[in-house]
């Protein structure tokens, strides 16, 4: 039973980590420092990738297609690695967004009815 | 590079991750720690409290847990522009760097690996060396490739590369359209003295036209000019530069100076540079004077006594040059039908003059072995980096489903061989500078040009392409067999055990086959030499050659001048040396057999009553002159009659001995003795056979028979003799000091040359047979061995994989005999069938080492089964390790590992 639960519980986290990249890149490229920071304010440092495994998953979601790393240079800056979505991925995001809003809406149903 | 560039590199080393990506990674990882301390430090921390807790973040538990083991393989990064070069070179260190670590892991599979690699580019660069040096590089004469040798020929009489006759030189001289120039030279040893010890160097006397046509400038003074060819004129004298170094020190005003050629002084006229002059190994030149000439030697066309050289003019094909020679020739035979009927002359370039016909061939029969040692190491490093290959088939199948490119690990592994490629090469180089020095060190004397062997630009082009080919070779076969995992798409737990491996081990056999073929062609041609090496080594010779000293003397004319003063130093040198306690029998001779060299004459003779040609045929044989004693001293046997006596004088009968070959030529089944010859175009005086002696090899072990005559010394004077000596003891070199003594007691004037015993001249004769086979049994050896080690490796590793299967077939009650005959059956299918296709290149390969054959067939039943049992043998051994692991396979194993 711990088995299961445990295995539920990493996909779920890997589910929404996921989700998260893919949206944080939705809209313009970033680079992976700045989409772990935007992770960690945007959530009150209660969700925080560590850099042992951000860029595993930046790697894998790049793997597969549905965002594009790319090295850019800047003038004044360090050559930085842009991740930026792909079409491929828009539509992971647009799957992800409504399974996981799905997930949310039934574990808010299963929740709020408990309280009722 | 950040400060964190180390950090990260250190940290990420445990994931192992592929080269080429993990430079990306590093870049990355480094900046956002950087990053992160930064926006530590801002938001108050210190330096190394917030490099501490951005680290904390990359321990061994986080990276662990991180994900990195499933990591896909990510495209390589963009470089930045401008920055391409560097971060390529970057990329290429960190492959090799990745390709020596890992090749670090497996040090047995890289010493073998190369060590083959080595031996088969040392072998080949060692042998390519002696090739170019005595083949290929332009020899290190001015014109070089236009420069030939004129000869006769004879076919009937087997007679190649002859010498010429005065007459068809003026004849080729007025060619003024083919040649640029025509000379003739005669080599001759003289005793050279004045200033210094005397010593014995080779003169040749040199016609009008060869300095310009050997175009070299003199170093000091001048070459000849007409007058110095004038009868009467002064004696004059080049010597070279060696000679110049060794006698006068160099000396600039050594023009003027006088040597002393057999006792007659010369004035030295000019040096020339030793090393740009052909023939080699002269030391001076003399003007030849034919206007001195008698008839006999001016105009007589059968009078080939000459030695010539030419030079074709620029744009004159050889061939044409050819056909007018042959054409001029075949005017003279008409014109002379009873002097020249038969023969021919024609135009031999000077390097195959000069590299005779079986070093040539021998030469390229190593060239051709050492080529498929080489073939044989490179087949057997792909062998071993096929087990590797599919040692590491996981490693590489979960990398391609993870989504690395093929393109990308063929890289890596490309870059793999490359690396051992390259340290191959370095030892192969070695290795070849090595087996140079020992090429050149037991290579028979007097090997034409071997002395400039050198590893040269092109020899190091030569060699740094096999590296090259054996780096394709060996990178290509695991490569493919990447491509086959590729199919099997296998990434499930038996993937060694599954199509993929079996074609790999199909390619595997197939590799090992074809180098027990190529070893077997190389085994077989070494025991076909070993087999007429060994025939030749045991040939009779017709004389005992234990115990019997040679040595030159030059009887100079300008102190004996009659037949009976040179008559009478011989005989009294002779009797003194028979006087002698250490000697057991004396005689001179003209010439020593089984290649001991001296001065001989082809004559031609007539039996008394017997028309001259054209009306009837004369026979030919080899003018020998002799004292009483020679038979016995060197033990040739006397079938009939008698030796010569003290009493065959000038004044007596004139007398001659025969060989029995002669005489069977000449009377066929009759008995000679009494019957009475002439050699009717030279001497001409009717000599009555006295004795029949036994057929000797006269040049050497492998000559064939020749009819030889004898006659006496007193009765024929000649000047140029070496004196034979048979020692009482075992040791006949001993007796150099006797003879020494001896001649210099007689006349302290005059030199020995050439002091050698007979034995030694006999092994010298078979010394370039000796060197072939010496060199391709030790090549043979080195491919047989190379294969057994393929033999090995492909049944090891077959029989790790069954592994399993002979555990079950333990359990099941098989026993451990049957075993090893399961692991000697595939060893010896292997075997047998490169046996049948090696043994189909070998019949082929025998047509080519034919002509180094002495008395052997290359049928020789003795050679092939030789062969057979010694590649079997070698099988048999590369079976037993893994037919001895698979008998003691643990049935429990089996069990455990299902």
């Amino acid at each position: 039973m711990r088995s299961i639960n445990a295995g539920l519980d990493r996909e779920l986290k890997k589910g929404s980590a996921e989700l998260l990249v893919l949206a944080l890149v939705e809209h313009r490229a970033r680079h992976g420092y700045e989409i772990g920071k935007l992770i960690d304010e945007r959530s009150d440092g209660r969700i925080r990738f560590k850099i042992a495994s951000l860029y595993p998953l930046l790697y894998r979601l790049e793997h597969r297609g549905w965002i594009q790393g790319r090295w850019v240079e800047r003038a004044g800056e360090r050559r930085r690695r842009f991740y930026k979505l792909t079409a491929l991925g828009r539509k992971e995001l647009a799957a992800h967004r409504s399974t996981w809003a799905d997930f949310v809406h039934a574990i808010r149903r299963i929740t709020e009815l408990e309280h009722v | 590079m950040s400060e964190w560039t180390q950090e990260v590199r250190r940290r990420l080393a445990m994931l192992n991750l592929p080269p080429a990506e993990e430079a990306g990674i590093i870049d990355e990882l480094s900046l956002h720690l950087e990053e992160r301390v930064a926006e530590l430090v801002r938001d108050g921390r210190t330096r190394a409290e917030a490099r501490r807790l951005a680290l904390d973040d990359l321990s061994e538990a986080e990276l662990r847990q991180g994900g990195w083991r499933k990591l896909p393989v990510p495209a390589p990064p963009d470089p930045p522009p401008g920055a391409a070069v560097p971060r390529l070179l970057d990329g290429l260190r960190q492959d090799v760097r990745y390709a020596v670590r890992s090749l670090r892991r497996q040090p047995g599979f890289v010493v073998a690996a190369t060590l083959a690699l080595a031996l088969g580019i040392g072998a080949t660069s060692a042998i390519f060396a002696a090739v170019d040096a005595v083949l290929l590089r332009p020899m290190p004469f001015p014109h070089a490739d236009r420069l030939f040798v004129p000869v006769s020929e004879h076919a009937g009489r087997g007679i190649k590369m002859g010498s010429v006759s005065f007459a068809d030189y003026e004849d080729w001289r007025r060619e003024k359209d083919l040649f640029a120039e025509v000379a003739l030279w005669q080599p001759r040893a003289v005793d050279v003295s004045g200033e210094g010890d005397p010593e014995r160097l080779q003169s040749a006397r040199v016609t009008e036209g060869f300095f310009s046509l050997v175009d070299i400038k003199p170093l000091v003074g001048r070459t000849f000019v007409p007058d110095d060819h004038a009868p009467g004129s002064p004696s004059v004298v080049l010597i070279t530069d060696s000679l110049w170094q060794r006698r006068f020190g160099g000396a600039q005003d050594v023009v003027g100076r006088t040597i002393r050629l057999a006792g007659v002084p010369h004035d030295i006229v000019g040096v020339v540079p030793a090393r740009q002059v052909w023939p080699e190994d002269t030391a001076v030149f003399l003007p030849m004077r034919p206007t001195a000439f008698d008839d006999n030697t001016r105009t007589r066309r059968d009078n080939m006594i000459f030695f010539g050289l030419a030079r074709l003019r620029e744009g004159v094909s050889p061939d044409a040059a050819r056909g007018q020679v042959a054409a001029i020739a075949a005017r003279v035979a008409q014109e002379h039908p009873e002097s020249r009927a038969g023969w021919t002359n024609t135009l031999v370039p000077l390097r195959k003059y000069i590299v005779s016909a079986e070093v040539r061939l021998a030469l390229y029969v190593l060239l051709g072995a050492v080529v498929a040692v080489l073939l044989i190491a490179c087949a057997n490093v792909a062998n071993l980096a096929l087990v590797r290959g599919t040692g590491r088939a996981r490693e590489l199948s979960v990398r391609l489903s993870l989504g690395a490119s093929r393109r990308r690990l063929l890289q890596q592994l490309l870059v793999e061989s490359a690396v051992l490629s390259a340290a191959g090469a370095a030892m192969g180089l070695g290795l070849a500078l090595v087996i140079m020095k020992g090429l050149v060190l037991i290579a028979p004397q007097g090997t034409p040009f071997l002395n400039d062997i050198r590893l040269d630009a092109r020899v190091l082009l030569a060699t740094v392409g096999i590296g090259l080919v054996a780096t394709f070779i060996s990178g290509v076969m695991p490569a493919l067999s990447i491509s086959a995992l590729r199919l099997a798409g296998a990434v499930s737990e038996g993937a060694e055990r599954s199509g993929s491996s079996r074609r790999v081990t199909r390619l595997r056999n197939i590799l090992v086959v074809g180098e027990i073929a190529a070893a077997v062609v190389l085994v077989t041609s070494a025991a076909l030499l070993i087999r007429s090496f060994d025939r030749l080594s045991r040939v009779d010779p017709g004389v005992s050659v234990d115990r019997v000293l040679s040595a030159r003397v030059s009887i100079p004319a300008s102190r004996y001048t009659t037949d009976q003063a040179t008559a009478q130093f011989v005989a009294d040198v002779v009797t003194r040396l028979e006087a002698s306690t250490d000697v057991e029998r004396a005689a001179a001779t003209s010439f020593v057999p089984v290649g001991g060299g001296g001065f001989g004459l082809g004559r031609v003779f007539l039996a008394e009553g017997r028309p001259e040609p054209p009306a009837g045929a004369d026979v030919g044989g080899q003018w020998n002159v002799i004292t009483p004693h020679y038979f016995e001293t060197v033990g040739v046997p006397i079938l009939e009659g008698r030796a010569f006596t003290a009493h065959d004088s000038a004044t007596s009968t004139p007398v001659i001995v025969v060989s029995r070959s002669f005489a069977r030529k000449m009377f066929g089944s009759e008995s000679p003795i009494g019957r009475r010859v002439r050699s009717w175009r030279d001497e001409n005086v009717l000599r009555e056979i006295v004795g029949v002696v036994g057929d000797v090899k006269y040049l050497g072990l492998s000559d064939d028979e020749r009819p030889l005559v004898y006659v006496p010394h007193a009765q024929c004077s000649w000047g140029l003799m070496l004196l034979v000596a048979r020692s009482r003891t075992t040791q006949p070199a001993a007796l150099a000091g006797t003879l020494r003594r001896v001649v210099s007691s007689v006349d302290p004037e005059i030199a020995l040359a050439d002091v050698r015993t007979l034995a030694a001249s006999a092994s010298e004769s078979i010394a370039s047979q000796r060197y072939a086979t010496l060199l391709l049994t030790v090549l043979a050896g080195v491919a047989l061995t190379l294969s057994a080690l393929g033999v090995y490796g492909v049944t090891s590793y077959v029989f790790t994989l069954r592994r399993r299967e002979m555990g079950i077939r333990l359990a099941l009650g098989a026993s451990g005999r049957s075993l090893y005959g399961l692991v000697f059956r595939h060893g010896f299918t292997l075997t047998v069938l490169g046996l049948a296709i090696g043994m189909a290149g070998s019949a082929g390969a025998a047509r080519v080492v034919r002509a180094l054959l002495f008395n052997t067939e290359t049928t020789d039943a003795t050679a092939w089964i030789a062969m057979t049992a010694v590649v079997l043998l070698s099988t048999a051994a590369a079976c037993f390790v893994p037919a001895r692991r698979a008998a003691g396979s643990d049935p429990t194993w089996a069990l455990r590992s299902e």
